[in-house]
């Protein structure tokens, strides 16, 4: 398959994941009442839609038209996990999305040769979700008190669990597109 | 102690609809429009009495006299 083809393809898929991560969290932010998790829940998903964007303009600046991908890896992993039930659970799916999202572009930078700009938006992307996943972190860690460590640890483990599945959905399409692409380089 | 009238009451709140429209054999998809809605509802309504569940005993709630039961009301 043409490597340009691939690029595209992908980038498109990370610009649909992400406007589908800013509409997931925006809609558990509403769910929550005003307050510190509620603050940061709200900027991490008007970071998700800013990370649509960036993905939109590094296609644009390669002079690529975005394709309209009619699912996303939230999709699938929702299917597999299903809704939270309470705070403690949507911490639980978050964290367990950003590290998935966190590997995911760390192992896309990883392939040599590449448009200089798609590594400068994965490098971009990849600083704030950093503040993420430490966000959730200790937010999760704070709940522990209320809802014990075990109960916690347990819901992660589901949590991943479920993106497992999913995501051995949808390696099967563009790990075969990544692969391509360090074959190339 | 709350009671199975208040209940009905505090969940027709969240959801802004009227409290004549819930009834313990009121099916849980027929009073939200989206999923997401029923996330609202379950943790406004865990944060109101407080008491916490998971989505695995929720799992098995289709109406909404499954749901008290969870909520432990008569």
């Amino acid at each position: 398959m043409n490597i340009n083809e691939n690029i595209r393809w992908l980038l498109s898929f990370y610009r649909t994941s992400e406007i589908s991560g800013a509409l997931f969290f925006g809609q558990l932010a509403r769910s929550m009442k005003p307050g510190i998790i509620q603050h940061n829940m709200t900027q991490q998903f008007a970071d998700e839609a800013q990370h649509s964007r960036y993905w939109a303009d590094c296609l644009q600046q390669l002079d690529m038209k975005p394709i309209k991908l009619e699912r996303s890896y939230q999709d699938y992993y929702l299917k597999a996990a299903g809704l939270p039930s309470n705070l403690m659970e949507v911490l639980a799916i978050t964290h367990v999305f950003e590290l998935r999202v966190f590997e995911q572009y760390s192992h896309h930078k990883k392939i040599i040769t590449q448009p200089k700009i798609v590594l400068q938006t994965l490098d971009t992307i990849i600083g704030e979700e950093v503040w993420h996943l430490k966000w959730v972190r200790k937010a999760l860690k704070d709940m522990e008190a209320e809802y014990g460590v075990n109960e916690v640890q347990s819901t992660i483990k589901r949590f991943m669990q479920a993106d497992r599945d999913a995501y051995l959905k949808v390696t099967d399409e563009y790990q075969d597109r990544i692969d391509s692409m360090m074959l190339t380089a | 102690m709350v009671d199975e009238k208040q209940f009905f009451s505090d969940m027709a709140n969240i959801l802004a609809c009227p409290a004549e429209q819930i009834n313990a054999k009121t099916k849980m998809l027929d009073l939200v429009d989206n999923s997401f809605t029923l996330v609202e509802l379950i943790i406004e309504m865990q944060e109101l009495y407080g008491i916490s569940f998971g989505q695995i005993e929720l799992k098995t709630v289709e109406n909404v006299g499954q749901l008290q039961e969870l909520f432990n009301i008569d």
